[in-house]
């Protein structure tokens, strides 16, 4: 009986069989498809501008290591100066630090046996908002998926999350306007078709 | 009129199986980078991918510019594609992505587009005897959907215009089953009710 409740009934199944009709394929789509996705994979290829630790693309140097490990330090030290900076700053001058949006991506930790492990990455934002998500290539740029958590008393959202060592590219959703890091390099290659922000996440 | 047939219609056949209609070694020589191979899922996949995008957009430009996008980002992230994976569910989640991701970037610049919807509805309303145009059943159909919220609206063409199932549904959206039988129930519940006056089985 339940699942007889759960029919659609002839009306929708009518709206459905209609709602199946395939749209007609127009002549140039799937090669204007293809150029297109090819064009995207040569990109990729080419010399970055914004990766900004070449270094880090040799795996297995020591160097590339070194490098790495520096550039973690240098992101959280950044982090942890803004925060230092919004704490002692926000009984005066809560308001100016409010209206200019921050957001720093710090990879939490990294895991030094399995290239594959992905690593938790924490993103912060600073700002006033009522809903902020991250979406990224990292999460196939689910609006739902990754939302930030706001701390208590405080303009700080964030999230932690486990990513694939490597470039991603990445935005905030502030209010669902698209808001990119402005601490972060910005993509040369919007992944998603519009401006994003990039990370390096451990050893690509 | 288009639905006046209706009558001598069969029942609505059963779902068409969501079987992957690609094979590994397609996949495979597409995520070495063969063109060719990623040309053929291309035009294996188009048509299912632009009926999808045209029932969650608005319009049939704003369904091209995101199928295409589509395909673009899959072509991408090939190289991670993992084989357990089906891949047209896969394909679907970057689809449905692309298709939320284009509606929200859109919500910004709607003021305008909103007074034409509301125009156009009012012109093709069923209410209205003196509208100068004979409207189709399938007109009527996709005003009534655009009506459903989105979230419900994704789920409803998952499962019974794509033909997947709750339990891929699941693994394709991260929703639990019992909260997607509920989202297609309330889509079907808003297409009956706003399809009954110009139903005429």
């Amino acid at each position: 009986m339940a699942e007889r409740r759960n029919e659609p009934g002839p009306i929708v199944e009518r709206a459905i069989e209609s709602l199946r009709e395939l749209p007609p394929i127009e002549g140039d789509m799937v090669s204007r498809i293809v150029a297109a996705a090819a064009r995207s994979r040569a990109q990729d290829a080419a010399p970055d501008a914004d990766d900004l630790l070449p270094a880090l693309a040799a795996p297995n140097s020591r160097y590339a290591l070194r490098v790495s490990v520096i550039a973690a330090a240098a992101i959280v030290l950044v982090a942890g100066t803004i925060e230092l900076w919004r704490v002692t700053h926000a009984s005066t001058e809560t308001t100016r630090v409010a209206a200019v949006p921050q957001a720093v991506a710090v990879p939490a930790s990294r895991d030094v046996n399995g290239d594959l492990t992905p690593i938790p990455t924490q993103f912060v934002f600073d700002g006033r908002a009522r809903a902020v998500t991250l979406v990224g290539d990292f999460n196939n740029w689910d609006a739902r998926a990754t939302p930030l958590e706001r701390e208590p008393g405080s303009t700080l959202w964030s999230v932690t999350v486990p990513i694939q060592r490597g470039r991603h590219v990445y935005a905030y959703l502030v209010d669902s306007v698209w808001t990119i890091d402005k601490r972060a390099p910005v993509a040369r290659d919007p992944d998603f078709g519009v401006t994003g922000s990039v990370i390096l996440v451990g050893r690509p | 009129m288009t639905q006046s047939s209706s009558l001598a219609r069969p029942p609505l056949p059963d779902r068409e199986p969501a079987r992957p209609v690609v094979d590994s070694t397609l996949v495979n020589r597409a995520k070495l980078g063969d063109i060719k191979a990623f040309e053929e899922i291309v035009e294996r996949y188009f048509a299912r991918c632009m009926r999808f995008a045209l029932g969650m957009l608005r319009d049939r430009a704003e369904a091209d510019d995101v199928v295409q996008e589509t395909f673009v980002r899959l072509y991408r992230a090939l190289p991670r594609y993992e084989e357990r994976q089906r891949f047209d569910s896969w394909l679907f989640r970057i689809l449905g992505n692309c298709c939320r991701t284009a509606n929200i970037l859109r919500q910004r610049r709607d003021a305008v587009d909103v007074e034409d919807e509301k125009t156009l509805r009012s012109l093709a309303s069923p209410d209205r005897p003196d509208a100068v145009f004979d409207y189709e059943w399938g007109d009527e159909v996709r005003r009534a959907l655009a009506e459903v919220p989105e979230h419900n609206r994704e789920i409803f063409l998952l499962h019974y215009v794509e033909g997947f199932s709750y339990e891929e549904i699941e693994r394709i959206t991260g929703v639990r089953q019992s909260a997607l039988k509920m989202r297609v129930k309330r889509a079907s519940d808003h297409l009956r009710a706003r399809l009954a006056g110009v139903y005429r089985g």
